[in-house]
């Protein structure tokens, strides 16, 4: 095989281009739904909350049929690609039948009323499920075949810039890089030099250990580990400390942030609290691991929305992630300039590693995660000119805080001056219409001749008007974040299952003290960047 | 062999018998890098194992022992 179709090969055999194929085809169904006035809500369904047997099985009945099109859609994809990536198809196909099951129970169990009051989320539960079932009992060695963290995590990302506006990414982008550069680089070196200078490691030991903290967490490790030739058994251990320091944070940091956001998300009256926003950039800081971070906020985004996912994925993956190859291409040149030339019997395989290696270790999901967002932009920003919101005069107005039945009557409404060429009333289909999107003033000048009733009638016209609101939100953008969350889910459960303490604690104390200098510092660093030098950035978000 | 140098090609580790990059092998190689990553993404990329000398290699790379790996039929 020659180079050129290696790498035209290539896009077949990495998770990270699998993921961008998946969110794509993802996120234009759910465009080509809609363009055909259709679209994927029904099928694209994750369970409700429920505190009886008699709610738990309507809403099962209800949502069955879109759970199999989301297993038989996925299951098809994630098959032939792992056929694809050379896996064992029987194995997989058998786990991810197990795993799918094991994630719909989760998101029951999330969904009762009990787990509401006690504050746990589908993430943890699914989190804390997998890791009771693992080190009880380690797992049949078939399903490891389906425990896919990463490519489930990288589909979730690419399918998450499709909520990801890309003004708020050029926007958040450079404090991100900030933020997460005077993060990265003073980890690093912590780490670095407490392995090398207190506990006398070898350097390239302190670069991938290093790199894992203070980076993008294993990955990190490896991407490095090659390029500074590090021994297989420090990055064995590295990939040890890291993983246990990411799970013991994710439990850390979701307590810690769940107790320091008022329960409104916004009325900070205490000294410790912080905003979803900060919760999220403080956690992109302060996480070893992509999916590991994800478990924590897509655990707040239950209850304080997207902004914590928002700001999280602006600094760890665009802030830290995009950053690696950077980080191979220099350790490279300082592995070799410095740490080999004091060791002259240095055996084994040497040779320059180019700049390529900067787009070689990029992680390519990461262009999906944009293409999704630059897609998605573009066609919010251009709704149909001839657009007429409708809504009924008699039905039912909902919105985050309130829900309002109201039955009005417009047949002697005056209507303003102001909005006479754009407001109508249609008796015969008992509608009101709203050509364009309302502005505020336009409401309240219609709310000026109207009753109670026909206020929230007209409230409801408002949210009709929107275009970006009642249709492309609605219709296409809520199934792309329901398969989302089935990614997200799947993703924690893999990580619960995969882990065993005992496995992975076989290293020395010497690389777990100098991880943990480097998590000492770079906890409180995260928080002190996030909560008071560019509070009024995140807090905004 | 230096930084600076550049391995012949049909040298590179990419033809070695030691050289382990198989994504399967290469995770079992690695007990729990699929906790929160994979054998299979770019951040692996074109690198594996060096099972003489037990290091994290790249491709490119050569050295010494290099044995040609024999392609299988």
């Amino acid at each position: 095989m020659n180079n050129n179709s290696k790498k035209a090969f290539k896009i077949f055999r990495t998770e990270d281009y699998w993921a961008i194929w998946l969110g794509m085809v993802v996120i234009f169904l759910c465009i080509g739904f809609y363009w055909a006035d259709s679209s994927l809500t029904a099928w694209a369904v994750t369970p409700g909350t429920w505190s009886n047997f008699g709610q738990l099985s309507a809403d099962l009945g209800k949502h069955i049929a879109g759970y199999i099109v989301v297993y038989i859609g996925f299951g098809l994809f994630f098959t032939l690609s792992m056929k694809l990536m050379g896996r064992n198809i029987r194995e997989f196909v058998v786990g991810y039948t197990v795993l799918f099951i094991g994630s719909l129970a989760v998101f029951y169990l999330a969904g009762w009323s009990v787990m509401k009051k006690l504050d746990l989320g589908a993430p943890l539960l699914a989190l804390l499920i997998g890791l009771v079932i693992s080190n009880i009992k380690a797992p049949p060695q078939w399903l490891y075949t389906s425990l896919r963290t990463e490519y489930y995590i990288k589909t979730g990302i690419v399918l998450l810039g499709a909520t990801l506006p890309l003004t708020l990414i050029v926007e958040a982008g450079p404090i991100a890089f900030i933020q997460a550069t005077i993060v990265s680089v003073t980890t690093w070196l912590t780490i670095f030099l407490a392995a090398t200078k207190i506990f006398k490691l070898e350097p390239r030991f302190g670069a991938v250990l290093g790199t894992g903290g203070a980076v993008c967490g294993v990955s990190g490790s490896i991407a490095v580990g090659g390029a500074v030739r590090a021994e297989k058994d420090h990055i064995a251990v590295g990939i040890a400390v890291v993983s246990i320091w990411a799970i013991v944070m994710i439990f850390v940091l979701a307590i810690l942030t769940k107790w320091m956001i008022p329960a409104d998300g916004k009325t900070m009256t205490e000294w410790y609290h912080i905003s979803p926003g900060e919760s999220g950039a403080w956690v992109g800081t302060s996480e070893y691991a992509d999916a590991a971070g994800f478990a924590v906020v897509a655990e707040l985004a239950n209850e304080y929305g997207d902004a914590p996912i928002h700001a999280f994925t602006l600094m760890k993956v665009i802030g830290r992630d995009i950053w690696i190859g950077i980080w191979a291409f220099v350790l490279s040149i300082v592995s070799v300039v410095y740490w080999e030339s004091k060791n002259k019997n240095l055996d084994g395989p040497q040779g320059r590693v180019g700049l390529s290696v900067v787009w070689e270790r990029f992680p390519k999901f990461v262009l999906g995660f944009f293409a999704a967002s630059i897609i998605m932009s573009l066609i919010a920003s251009s709704p149909p000119r001839d657009y007429v919101g409708r809504a009924p005069v008699a039905g039912t107005f909902k919105s985050k805080a309130q829900e309002h039945e109201y039955n009005a009557d417009f047949s002697d409404y005056k209507v303003p001056s102001s909005v006479a060429g754009k407001f109508s009333y249609d008796a015969s289909e008992k509608q009101i219409r709203f050509s364009g999107k309302m502005s505020l003033d336009e409401l309240n000048a219609l709310f000026v001749n109207a009753d109670e009733e026909q206020k929230w009638a007209l409230k409801n016209l408002h949210f009709h008007a929107d275009w970006f609101q009642s249709e492309l939100s609605s219709l296409v953008i809520s199934p792309i974040k329901k398969l989302r969350e089935w990614a997200f889910v799947l993703c924690f459960l893999c990580i619960g299952l995969s882990t065993r303490f005992r496995d992975l604690a076989t290293f020395g104390l010497k690389p777990f003290w100098a991880f943990t200098i480097g998590v000492i510092v770079n906890v409180p660093l995260g928080y002190i960047l996030t909560t008071r030098v560019f509070v009024d950035f995140w807090r905004g978000l | 062999m230096t930084f600076f140098d550049k391995p012949h090609s049909s040298y590179k580790c990419a033809f070695c018998c030691f050289f382990l990059d198989d994504p399967v092998d290469f995770e079992k190689a690695l007990p729990g890098l699929c906790i929160l990553s994979s054998g299979q993404g770019d951040t692996k990329g074109d690198q594996g194992i060096c099972t003489l000398h037990q290091r994290l290699v790249i491709s490119t790379m050569s050295c010494k022992k290099f044995t040609r790996r024999r392609l299988s039929t």
